[in-house]
């Protein structure tokens, strides 16, 4: 394919993708398919969707908040008060614990409540509003991070800042704006303005300079973004989430299926809108989704597509939806559905203790068991 | 008014809209003549039958090209010719100046989206206030989809529906006594028709994912093709990647005639050709080329402007500004929702005016 536009148009095309989704979600919204107060303040001009897009909407969305609940949830388990194990300081710095820190040979006293710290990051956020929401439910991480282009963050950190719904939620009084309004900083929340396509370079020393810590286990989201950069560069964070991350959790959510008919027409309707979906040809399969991350020695992948995710919701559920609307496009839903994937990968890098190791990877594999 | 059908019949094809007026007058003298039209009509090949249109007139065209224009070709036409396409108004009125004009050559089945709920959701509606300005011509067709029959036979062989069999029906003759002149109800015999679908790793009835209507099995075929007399069951209301699907033993067919379906499917269409001794062809096609269409946008632009219809063929009488309007009707009860046309979901916004997908 030629790249006949400059950079900066498709880079255009790339944000207004954020304006159609956010729209799009809004819609789900509306009609009662999901659960979202923060939505509504970055549309100007709500539209309603067709069945579909707002059932798939709800699912997309219900999906990733499934990951990231249950990873905000899930904790080290407790070690049998009869073991006696080595605590590291490593460990025992991360843990929050009303114990003091030993190096002694002692029982790992029970993991309180307040549980185990963690990070989320979420790649290409655009006008995503799951922090918010979260936090909102009681549900937050040590801190959420978020990353997108300027012109994208800029009009975030301005909605941030201006509508006491969010700043209440954010609850800093010392919540700050930076790097000309495109950033936004806060105790448990940090807006960051960059290029993916930059990840090393930028974005990571961004990270840390805002108190990123590689140590602690962190959940990434992709949310249809890493399909809209070359394969080379979504190839690149991922190796160094692999590498240099101690516990991770990387959630895609993306187009697959480009070959065949309904595909082909896909990505010829998107090119018409000017939006290219560089890396659909590099992991164009659920297998190679979750090749994306086994073959660079993650522990464990899977991927499944949207009717798998449709199927699994439970019949008062269904139900539930059914209701909102009419839903007349069983075979159109089908077909889109198998052109939409959630692939999800963890790993942990070796530990001074294998126990903790082995702990990481459980609480890592219970955020994804559903 | 004296009204010129041959003249309406041309501008459509040149793809000028009627004016509102006519429209009122063409559904008027339409619901006269399906009036006396039984739930059952009766009719002999030669047919060519046409599934699933939803509004892609440039794709009816081509149906006309390939299969015969009227009234040198015979149509049986099955239902759902609104809603999701861009043009379902002009699809919708130039069927009905066919039907009109040669009311023994086109047959008109109702499909379930010849419903005020369903058009309401679907784009009939959205399309009906962008290109007159009023809910007029929305009233007009719906009021006229109430009186469109329910089945049609070809030489008491081929028992043609829009979706499929009922567990309330097991006889034709029951089929005649339903009362249809009214909203597609939520369930019944009458919906059942409308929405059922055929599944073919089934031998009996079950609960459809539709939410409407049931899934049949291969006995369920059987016995009502054995219990009528009949051989085969002919209908429409699933998309088909090859344009049509036989099932159950060639005991039944699926055609469906909307190619590409939503512009998004990529999947091709049919009609079925139906010939003197009864002997079935389905007339594989792909969409029409794209220079031969207007693109999504242009399809877009607004017919009506400074409260004048423009571009529209008049035939005397009134500019065709409808008066008052504006809102739905209640949906006479059936197919109601929780959530409707909510008016925090901003105004009226076409569902099929960009071709969505997650992004």
């Amino acid at each position: 394919m030629m790249h006949d536009e400059p950079q900066v148009a498709r880079d255009d095309v790339i944000k207004g993708t954020d304006d159609d989704a956010i729209i799009s979600k809004l819609s789900a919204v509306n009609l009662g398919y999901l659960d979202d107060s923060f939505v509504k303040h970055f549309v100007k001009r709500p539209s309603r969707r067709p069945p579909l897009i707002n059932r798939g909407s709800y699912i997309r969305t219900r999906s990733l908040d499934a990951f990231t609940e249950q990873f905000i949830k899930s904790n080290i388990p407790p070690e049998p008060t009869a073991a006696t194990t080595t605590t590291t300081p490593h460990t025992s710095a991360i843990i929050q614990s009303s114990s003091t820190p030993t190096t002694k040979t002692t029982a790992i006293s029970p993991i309180p409540a307040a549980g185990i710290k963690k990070q989320i990051v979420s790649l290409g956020c655009g006008s995503d509003t799951r922090y918010f929401k979260f936090k909102a439910k009681g549900l937050s991480a040590l801190k959420y991070f978020e990353i997108d282009f300027p012109e994208s963050t800029a009009k975030k950190a301005v909605v941030i800042k201006k509508n006491k719904a969010f700043t209440d939620i954010i609850g800093d009084p010392d919540l700050k704006l930076g790097m000309g309004g495109t950033e936004l900083y806060s105790n448990d929340y940090c807006l960051l303005s960059g290029d993916l396509r930059e990840f090393t370079e930028s974005i990571v020393p961004k990270l840390k300079a805002h108190g990123f810590d590689t140590s602690l286990p962190t959940l990434f989201l992709s949310e249809c973004v890493l399909i809209y950069i070359q394969p080379g560069d979504s190839d690149a964070i991922v190796n160094w989430v692999g590498t240099n991350m101690d516990a991770s959790l990387f959630v895609v959510y993306e187009q697959i299926n480009p070959a065949d008919a309904f595909g082909a027409m896909m990505l010829r309707n998107l090119k018409a809108r000017r939006i290219e979906l560089p890396g659909i040809h590099a992991y164009p399969s659920l297998k190679s989704q979750e090749e994306r991350f086994t073959s660079r020695g993650w522990q464990a992948a899977g991927a499944v597509n949207m009717n798998k995710l449709h199927e699994s919701l439970s019949e008062q559920e269904l139900k539930r939806i059914s209701s909102l609307e009419i839903f007349d496009e069983v075979e159109e839903w089908q077909l889109l559905a198998d052109h939409y994937c959630v692939a999800w990968a963890y790993q942990a890098k070796p530990q001074q203790s294998e126990t903790y190791r082995a702990q990481l990877i459980q609480l890592l594999s219970n955020s994804v068991s559903s | 008014m004296v009204l010129d059908l041959d003249a309406c019949i041309e501008s459509l094809f040149q793809r000028q809209l009627l004016a509102e007026s006519v429209i009122k007058e063409i559904c008027e003298k339409t619901k006269e003549l399906l009036m006396s039209e039984s739930n059952v009509v009766h009719i002999k090949a030669p047919v060519t039958v046409v599934g699933d249109i939803h509004g892609q007139f440039y794709d009816l065209l081509e149906i006309f090209k390939i299969g015969g224009y009227c009234p040198d070709t015979n149509y049986l036409f099955l239902g759902d010719y609104v809603d999701r396409g861009l043009y379902s108004v002009e699809t919708i009125s130039i069927l009905t100046c066919l039907k009109l004009r040669y009311p023994d050559r086109v047959q008109l089945v109702r499909g379930n989206h010849e419903s005020r709920a369903v058009t309401s959701t679907y784009g009939f509606y959205t399309e009906c206030m962008k290109k007159y300005g009023t809910s007029d011509v929305w009233h007009y067709f719906t009021d006229l989809f109430d009186y469109l029959t329910l089945s049609v036979v070809i030489d008491n062989m081929i028992f043609c529906v829009h979706g499929g069999l009922s567990p309330s029906i097991h006889t034709i003759d029951q089929i005649k006594v339903i009362d249809r002149f009214k909203e597609i109800p939520h369930e019944g015999p009458m919906a059942d028709l409308v929405w059922s679908d055929p599944d073919p790793g089934r031998e009996e009835f079950a609960v459809s994912p539709r939410g409407a209507g049931y899934t049949f099995g291969s006995m369920v075929v059987e016995k009502f093709l054995h219990e009528n007399r009949m051989d085969h069951i002919l209908r429409a209301h699933q998309l088909c990647m090859e344009g049509f699907q036989v099932l159950f033993d060639d005991q039944l067919s699926t055609v469906w005639s909307a190619p590409n379906y939503c512009y998004r499917c990529g999947n091709l269409a049919s009609i079925l050709e139906i010939g003197v001794e009864g002997e079935r062809h389905f007339n594989v096609f792909e969409a029409a080329p794209e220079n031969e269409r207007p693109t999504p946008a242009e399809a877009q632009r607004t017919l009506f402007s400074n409260g004048v219809p423009t571009g529209l063929f008049s035939n005397g009488g009134s500019n065709g500004a409808g008066v008052g309007g504006g809102g739905l009707n209640g949906s006479n009860g059936a197919m109601t929702f929780a959530g409707g046309a909510s008016g925090s979901n901003g105004g009226i916004d076409p569902v099929q005016d960009t071709i969505h997908y997650f992004l």
